[in-house]
């Protein structure tokens, strides 16, 4: 019970800052509805079945949404399922978090960080709704939440039991049942996943369903892994029965004294898995994208503009999929490079580095440019896995566009990389809760920020949107000039911030 | 001779970090002159690892100022760590490298370590370089911790409780390494409890208590202590 407290305070503010987030995304989404869904029948059939059209295209990532013209449908979409993503995030990283509080204990006080943040979550739906005078079934909002709860512990015990792999291992278990919807091939991999039992509930909208077997099933995941990993770290602590022979020589790997590489070097396997789940992104959401147009592309293709309307199809679709998603994927792994600075900060590491002659702005910028050359590797793999597989399957992309995309990416990495140096540097212990809030806010400005009438300054200024669409209509250079701007002054202040700050513990 | 040469090795005036209800360390007037070794000993909480860190620079002062070989800890940071090396009390974690892949890094970043002064450290230490960091014991990481604050021959050495966790091959280890360390012109600043062995060998012997230097022990001879 101590050790379960310990975890609980230890990672308090972390709870805040994703109750804060669950309550954001359910209430701004239920503000988003009535603004965008309009009040007569007619406006909402119409809303819905634009909904449902998208959900369609974009099937290799969600599932298709049931009466997404109600505010609870609309929230099941648009709300629950993100929510269901982060929570699936929040459960790999605390899994990887270093921490001296025992398995057993720290899984518990994950838990119970989870139903808190579940519960805002459900308040947010509650107050959203009530704020357009609809109301949504509550029975159907616990079923909502003790699903996201669900989900998060069978996610945290996989990712305990996988180590160091867990961020490839949930990454695969995901589109293991998302792709399946596409690639009927793919009907009995889905059961391995996580997300298929989560998904086989919809208990918020009308009509909807929870099924209690998928239900005991995320809950038995959760179990069974935590009791793995736990009998696996007490033997782990027990240590070899014989020790290797001791070595006094210094490692003679000479990554460790190059810049940037040395950052990256203890990395080195994450970013391997990390350059696997880049490729394979590509590779499958562009078979995704055939498979879904299969029946345009059987028409004769001599029908007149057909290969346009094809070539702009397909740019329209990779770029709510693929791009949309590595958008995602890179602010994932900004906030993970974030997470491990806060850790330096508290384990005495960036003491240690600051105890040899390395200056503080030093730090930063190689910490910025760490990321920036992550980014631009895997947007190059992305795209060379998209460019190769497009080839491949006959599918015509126009390959400036796609050089444009990469460069894009490799920019709206180094913005959010420039915004966790910049929390890092300031405050490292809040700085993951930070980036956390700050990522979330641009996100949720580009997805409803129109929709809940902010001014246009405010709606331009979130790099989702300033990313633009590269592969259907080019780079904008305005928009590319202020991703930049926003990456100085965030770099530049800093440099300002880590000079006049205590280090350490 | 060149200027900083003639400097103290540490020299500080009204050094104070104030984290208010009286903790901190407060007006700190002291210099210890290069090749002395010099011991800030005090209770648990008197201020001494506070002073440490502000030496080298981890934080900021609330006031004061503080000078090594006439460098400033603050402004000129990066030239005061080429001369320095420092043991923190609380060692780093370094989980997920290897000791002999910490030693490549650190030394790495400072440029100019020889690799047969680090192997000469880690035999003598008895530090085994191959093992995973957090496979280290508190005893293994502490030995990490004096090899790394060793192994570019500086000209000063703050060691914040460098006896901490050590058995007793290792302590008299670290005496011999002090001593050599001395022999050869170094200066030593310790950060210890009251009482303990290591306190007794040095030349003088600063008490703190509640973040202020109570008394020094000037002159404290070497061969007055016992064998």
């Amino acid at each position: 019970m101590k050790a379960t407290l310990r975890a609980l305070r230890d990672g308090r503010w972390t709870t805040v800052a994703f109750a804060v987030a669950g309550f954001a995304i359910t209430y701004l989404q239920s503000l988003a509805f009535f603004q965008l869904a309009g009040h007569t029948f007619a406006d909402r059939a119409a809303f819905g079945y634009s909904l449902l059209l998208e959900a369609t295209a974009n099937a290799a990532l969600l599932p298709p949404p049931v009466h997404p013209e109600t505010i609870a449908g609309y929230l099941e979409l648009r709300a629950f399922e993100p929510l269901a993503i982060l929570f699936a995030s929040w459960a790999l990283v605390s899994a990887r978090a270093r921490s001296l509080v025992p398995i057993v204990p720290r899984a518990a006080a994950f838990a119970v960080s989870t139903i808190l943040t579940a519960a805002a979550a459900c308040v947010g739906v509650l107050a959203g709704a009530a704020s357009g005078g609809e109301s949504v079934s509550g029975l159907g909002l616990v079923g909502a939440g003790l699903l996201l709860v669900a989900l998060a512990l069978a996610c945290y015990a996989i990712s305990l039991c996988a180590g160091r792999w867990a961020a490839p291992v949930l990454l695969t278990l995901f589109f293991f049942n998302s792709l399946s919807r596409i690639f009927p091939e793919l009907d009995v991999a889905r059961w391995l996943s996580p997300f298929r039992y989560y998904e086989l509930s919809t208990p918020l909208p009308r009509g909807g369903d929870f099924d209690i077997a998928g239900f005991a099933v995320l809950l038995a995941i959760a179990a069974a892994g935590i009791a793995v990993a736990h009998v696996v770290a007490t033997r782990r602590v027990a240590g070899p029965i014989v020790l290797p022979r001791a070595t006094h020589e210094p490692s003679r790997v000479s990554l460790l004294a190059i810049p940037i590489a040395r950052e990256l070097y203890p990395r080195r396997i994450a970013l391997a898995a990390w350059c696997v789940a880049f490729l394979v992104l590509g590779i499958v959401l562009v078979a995704a994208t055939r498979a879904t147009m299969k029946d345009l592309l059987a028409l004769p293709p001599g029908l007149p503009g057909l290969p346009q309307y094809i070539f702009t199809f397909v740019a329209q679709v990779l770029g709510q999929t693929w791009f949309d998603v590595t958008l995602l994927l890179l602010v994932a792994l900004t906030f993970a490079f974030v997470t491990r600075w806060a850790d330096d900060d508290v384990s005495g590491r960036v003491e240690a580095v600051l105890s040899t002659p390395y200056s503080r702005s030093t730090l930063v910028v190689e910490r910025l440019a760490a990321i920036a050359v992550t980014a631009a590797v895997l947007a190059a793999v992305g795209c060379l896995a998209v460019a190769a597989t497009s080839e491949a399957s006959s599918l015509a992309i126009d390959s400036t566009r796609l050089v444009a995309a990469c460069l894009v990416l490799t920019a709206f990495g180094v913005v959010f990389a420039a915004v966790g140096v910049l929390f890092a540097s300031w405050a490292p212990r809040a700085a993951p809760a930070l980036f956390g809030a700050v990522a979330l806010a641009a996100y949720l400005d580009d997805q409803i920020g129109g929709a809940l009438r902010l001014p246009g300054w405010a709606q331009n200024i979130s790099p989702f949107r300033l990313v633009g669409t590269p592969l259907a209509s080019g780079v904008d250079g305005r928009s590319l000039g202020v991703l930049v701007a926003i990456a100085v002054a965030a770099i530049g202040s800093s440099i300002l911030l880590i000079q006049r700050r205590d280090v350490g513990r | 001779m060149l200027p900083e040469m003639a400097a103290p090795a540490i020299r500080t005036s009204g050094l104070t970090k104030d984290y208010g209800g009286g903790q901190g360390l407060f007006d700190l007037e002291l210099q210890v002159s290069a090749g002395e070794s010099f011991a800030l000993v005090g209770p648990e909480g008197a201020g001494k690892t506070t002073a440490v860190r502000l030496l080298m620079g981890v934080i900021r002062p609330t006031r004061g100022s503080a000078y090594i070989f006439g460098l400033d800890c603050a402004r000129e940071a990066v030239e005061v760590k080429r001369r320095v090396g420092y043991a923190p009390a609380a060692t780093p974690d370094f989980s997920g490298m290897r000791g002999g892949e910490v030693v490549a890094y650190l030394a790495g970043l400072r440029g100019g370590v020889h690799r047969s002064r680090v192997r000469e450290l880690a035999e003598r230490l008895d530090v085994d370089l191959g093992r995973a960091h957090e496979a280290y014991s508190g005893s293994d990481r502490r030995k990490l911790a004096i090899l790394l604050a060793l192994m570019h021959e500086p000209d000063l050495l703050i060691l914040d409780e460098p006896a901490k966790d050590l058995d007793a091959d290792a302590t008299e280890e670290l005496h011999a390494l002090l001593d050599q360390a001395r022999s050869e012109g170094a200066a030593i600043f310790l950060a210890s409890r009251m009482g303990s062995e290591i306190e007794a060998r040095c030349d003088r012997v600063g008490t703190l208590r509640r973040g202020k230097l109570s008394r020094q022990l000037e002159e404290q001879s070497r061969k007055a202590l016992p064998p």
